[in-house]
Formats: structure tokens, sequence, C-alpha cells
């Protein structure tokens, strides 16, 4: 009786008189979210629908031009499907990765605490300086990755070749990702039941199938989590990333949805486009944070 | 089917010894249960047995085949564990199916022996389920089932009935007896639950501090306890254990200062010695005319029963009457009578049990 009573209401101690005090303990939080947050969007909101002079000294209203402009633009739609097939494929290789690796650290008879140390170091790094990295690494004819690379007689040069540009991309965006998947699918491996994984022992799971018909799928919830925190990061994060290894370049080749944002405000000056564009991407990313919330609430059971 | 033998078999983590060097025999088709307090090593040997664990020592055969060295997988048993240890992706179906996908038996044999075990514990209802979808004692049957389709060897069970409801946990005991009687698989069962030991063990094996006190049938045991150990695990409420001493003639025990109690033979190479004097709570008789007077403390009416809580001396002891309605009260002092085939003696230093 007592018990079902004190499962809805809430706690006596937990009610504040009037409206002051909670109002000043919510206030850093809000002014936080109100300057960062909610003024950018709704400054972009805004631009997304003005069209001001090359001096800034007046606006005009231009309606949907800018996103009619955008959605219709040849560059974008590049843009789009680079950053899709950027996005889906770091992501698939950065989770097989790092679920690899954590089933194969897990497995160890030793060493398991130095390869978990080492895996992570990766995850510690901010994307600027695990590309500066990475940029050190594959200067061509001075890197020691160059090097091994025409080495193998691969003529390497990403500043002009597009494909190996985008490999280089990818490889550290895939390399910076490994490591927070590992920790996660790791953590995860070390929560499952003991009981279960001797049970698929005793019934004579080994090896791969073990691995394929009992941990895969009771990582599943971890799976769904990582899918769409990876795809964000792919999305919004990179950005300092591409800037320091590739600027974008050569021609375009992995110009994403976010560095194309940067250099239409920033470079080109183009508001209006920057503001829709920026609009999008922030639809894109609710769009999934809302997808992973509908297959949680379905796939985790109560 | 298949006997069990266990030879030495011993188990050390780092340097504290979590079973000290054991032998023990199962025969075919007999039920085994292996009995103790947390920590008494009976889990551990239970996994040594499935293979989950590596023994330090010593030697297990599963029909007359050394089986040390093979995978748990490969030593042809079933275990059901505690906590029931279903695929929870897997439906009830795919769960009591996936040991025979993987030896890759023919689809009509395997779908054969999954209707046989859902026949058998009534799945056939909860079969397209998921575990999650299902309540304790319905997990606890397709655990069960799971194991049975295998048709092994040998099952093992590991505390199967902990982590259910005291009335289902009798419900489930009747179950598993009955699949015993049915199937006649070589089983050993592992419990803390002396009423679970009981009820089940054509043979019990009572375990206490990494090795074995006492292996006999539940009758045996209960009625010849090995040490004050076992005599104070089986039995609710448990044997009273006293402090006492032979006579100097060997020919009585002698409890505090109340009256001696002859033995029902002389035993003069016991004559003089401090000893534990073991009475089990109905061996103490109400009587009129008794030898005894003690001063009751407590009264527990349990319907069928009373359970006395009684100072006998300076020593605290229980007795068991049945009876449905009490004749006495609390601070009342009462008389009874001991039967001199009712005691049980053991050492006082070791607990050992001593001929009486």
């Amino acid at each position: 009786m007592g018990g079902s009573q004190a499962a809805g209401a809430p706690l006596p101690g937990a009610w504040f008189r009037g409206w002051l005090l909670p109002s000043l303990l919510l206030a850093p939080q809000l002014a936080v979210i109100a300057v960062f947050f909610l003024w950018p969007t709704l400054r972009a909101l805004r631009d997304a629908f003005y069209q001001g002079d090359a001096f800034g000294l007046s606006e005009e209203f231009v309606g949907l031009r800018h996103f009619a402009h955008t959605l219709s633009s040849a560059e974008y739609g590049h843009a789009l499907l680079l950053t899709l097939a950027y996005a889906l494929l770091t992501s698939v290789l950065a989770l097989a990765g790092g679920f690899a690796l954590a089933v194969a650290v897990e497995g160890l008879r030793s060493g398991r605490t130095l390869f978990r140390t080492l895996f992570l170091w990766p995850y510690a790094l901010a994307p600027a300086i695990s590309a500066a990295l990475w940029v050190f690494l594959f200067r061509p004819q001075v890197g020691l990755g160059a090097g091994l690379l025409e080495h193998a007689g691969v003529h390497w040069n990403p500043a002009l070749q597009t494909g190996q540009a985008q490999a280089l991309v990818l490889a550290t965006t895939v390399w910076q990702l490994l490591a927070y998947n590992f920790l996660f699918y790791g953590a995860a491996l070390q929560s499952l039941p003991p009981s279960l994984l001797e049970a698929a022992a005793l019934d004579g799971a080994r090896g791969w199938r073990r691995v394929r018909d009992v941990i895969w799928p009771l990582l599943a919830p971890t799976t769904l989590f990582l899918v769409v925190t990876d795809l964000t990061f792919v999305l919004f994060d990179t950005f300092g990333l591409i800037d320091v290894l590739t600027q974008g370049g050569p021609d375009h080749a992995t110009e994403t949805l976010v560095y194309k944002l940067y250099e239409d405000a920033f470079r080109n000056f183009d508001q209006g486009a920057a503001a829709v564009q920026s609009l999008l991407l922030m639809l894109l990313v609710t769009g999934l944070g809302v997808l992973q919330l509908r297959l949680q609430r379905r796939r985790v059971p109560a | 089917m298949a006997t069990l033998e266990l030879y030495q078999v011993c188990k050390r983590f780092g340097a504290s010894s979590a079973l000290t060097p054991t032998n023990l025999q199962v025969a075919d088709g007999e039920f085994v249960v292996l009995v103790g307090p947390s920590g008494c090593g009976k889990s551990t040997l239970l996994r040594m047995i499935a293979g989950l664990e590596s023994p330090s020592g010593g030697e297990i055969r599963i029909g007359g085949r050394c089986v040390n060295a093979q995978e748990p997988s490969a030593r042809d048993i079933a275990m059901v564990f505690q906590n029931y240890a279903l695929y929870p992706h897997m439906s009830v179906r795919e769960n009591l199916s996936y040991a025979l996908r993987l030896r890759k038996l023919e689809r009509a044999e395997i779908a054969r022996r999954v209707d046989w075990a859902a026949d058998l514990l009534g799945l056939q209802p909860l079969l397209a389920r998921k575990p999650a979808e299902l309540s304790g004692g319905q997990r606890q049957r397709v655990a069960m089932g799971r194991a049975i389709v295998r048709e092994p060897q040998l099952f093992l069970f590991d505390e199967p009935l902990s982590n259910l409801d005291a009335r289902l946990r009798n419900h489930m005991r009747v179950e598993i007896k009955q699949l015993h009687r049915r199937l006649r698989t070589t089983t050993v069962y592992v419990t803390h639950d002396q009423v679970e030991a009981m009820t089940l063990a054509q043979r019990m094996v009572v375990m206490n501090h990494g090795r074995i006190e006492q292996v006999g049938t539940p009758e045996e045991v209960y009625a010849q306890p090995a040490s004050t150990f076992v005599a104070g695990f089986l039995g609710a409420p448990p044997m009273n254990l006293l402090a006492a001493r032979i006579s100097a003639d060997g020919a009585q025990v002698l409890v505090d200062d109340l009256a001696p109690l002859p033995l029902p033979a002389p035993q003069p190479s016991l004559a003089g010695r401090a000893i534990t004097l073991g009475l089990r709570p109905e061996a103490l008789l109400p009587a009129v005319d008794g030898r005894w007077s003690l001063t009751l403390n407590l009264l527990e009416a349990l319907g069928g029963e009373l359970l006395l809580h009684a100072s006998l001396g300076r020593q605290a002891c229980v007795l068991r009457v049945a009876t449905t309605a009490s004749p006495w009260r609390e601070g009342d002092t009462l008389r009874v009578q001991v039967a001199s085939t009712a005691l049980h003696l053991f050492d006082a230093a070791s607990g050992q049990r001593l001929p009486s």
C-alpha cells in the first residue's frame, strides 16, 4: 500500500516554495543553452530566409529562395552523397573493428589491461590533434606511413589524388572512432552474465558461432547506441579533422556537409546558404536521435 | 546415461584451497545432491564436472572415460543454472534447439526432440515466446527443457530453484523428481537448501569448508550424522547440541547438573570424556514423570506442530511436539523424557561422531 503510493508521488522534500530558488538553480544551464544553442539556431533560422547585401548594410526577405538554391545545387548534392558514404563507411568499419578488438582482448589470458589502455589512447586525443598526427605520418616523401606506401608501390600524394585524400580522411576518422567503440563494446562484454557464456560453451558454441549467435545479438543495444553516436560524430565533429588533413580538397573530394557549410559561411560569405545547410544538418542528426529512441524502446525488453 | 567418478579431485585458487582432494562415485541413473553452506566447495565441484573450471589435481571420469582434458561441450552433459541463463534474443523453441542445431542434427530429429521435451514440461504453448515474456517458473522449465533435449549422459543442476518463491520451489522440486523418475539420467544437484537435499537425493553429499563431511542416503545422514556440522545442518529446527560429559564408569551422560542419562550400552573407552550430546527436537518428549525439567521461554505454533524453545539447565534447546493447541504457557516448567536410543554423541573437540 505504502509502496504504490511512494512510487507515483514525489518526495515531500523535493518541493520548492515559490519560483525564485528553482529559477536561480536552473539559470546557469539555461544560459548556456540559450547562448550556445538557442541563439545560434534562431539566427540560422532567420538568416535562412534573408539575403544581405555585399557590405552587410541592408537585408531583404527572400522566402525559400536559399532552400531552393541549396537543394538544387549540384555541389550540395555531391557533398550530401559524399557525407552519407563517408558516415556509413566509417561507422561500419569502426563498429566492426571496435567489436572485433573488444572480443579479442576479452578472450586474452593475460595483458588485457595493457591492450585496453593502448586502444583507448586515440580517444583521448582531440580530432584536430589526431589529424595533425596523421598529416605528419602521411606527408609525401617525409612521413613514415607515406614511406611504407611508396615502398609498396603506391604513388602517394593525397594533395592531388582525390581517392587518396578520401582514404586518408576515412582512415583517420575510423582510427579515432575505433577507440570509442572499443571502450563501449568492452564494457558491454564485461557486463554480460557469465552464466550465459557458460551455457553457450556447454551447448557447444565455439569461436565464430559463439560470437555470431550469442555475443553479437546480446550486444545489440550497445551497437544501436554506437551507430547513432558514430554517425553524429562523423556528421558534426569531423570538421577539425578535415580542416587539418585536406581542407575539403582536392577538388571538393573531401568536402563533407559540415565542411562545405563552413566554407560557404566563412570563405564565400554566403550567410543564407550556410544557414540553410546548418538547419538541414541539424534535421538529419535530430532524425537520427529520434530513430535511436524509437528503436531502443522497441528492442530493449523491460 | 553413465557413471561419474571423482578421484582425488581438488581445486586451489592461488594459495587458498576451495576443495580438498575429494573422491566420489555416482552410479548410473543415480540422483546425488551436493549440499552445504555457501563457500563449502559444492559449486566449484559441480563446475569442474561440467568443465567450466579445471581441477588443480585429480581425475574426473564420466562413463569410465577421463574427461579432464575435454571441453564442456564434448563431455555429453547438460547443466541448469541458477539464473536460468536462457538466451534472451532467442524464442523458447530456439533456446531448446540451439545445442542440437550446433551439432548439425537433422531437422526432423531436432523437431521431434523439441516437441518431446515441450510435451514433457508443458512448454508447447510457450514455444514462440521470448524468455522475457515468461514467469520465473516457466523460465526454469525452459532451462530444464534445454538440458533434456540433448539427451545427455549426465545432468548437472546448480541451485536451480533458488530464484523462485517458496510455493513455486516446492512445485518445481516435485517436477524435478518426477522428471528423474521418467528419464533415469544420472544427476548431480547442488543446493544449500536441506529440504531440497533430503527430498530429492537418493544419496546426499554434505560438504563444509571444501571437503565432504558425509555421504549417504538422506535417512542415514539424518539418523546417523557423522559430525556436529552435519547434525546442525540438517533438520528444521536442527538437532540440539549440548555440552556434556560421560560419567566415570562410562555408562551415563551428564548434562550440567541434570539427572544423568543412561547410555544404551556402557562405553568404557569414553569414560570421563567431554562430549557434545546431540538430541533431535522430537527426541525430547514431554512426560509427567520425565527425568529432566526445563523452563519454556517461547512457543511457536506451526499449525500441526508446536516448537518449544526452552532452557535446559544453563543451555538452550528446542522441542518439537505434534499437537495443535498448547497446554503450556511461556514461563512454565515442563518435565521431559529422553529415550536412550535417541542420543547422538560427538567428540567435544573435533565434532566427530562417537559410538554410543
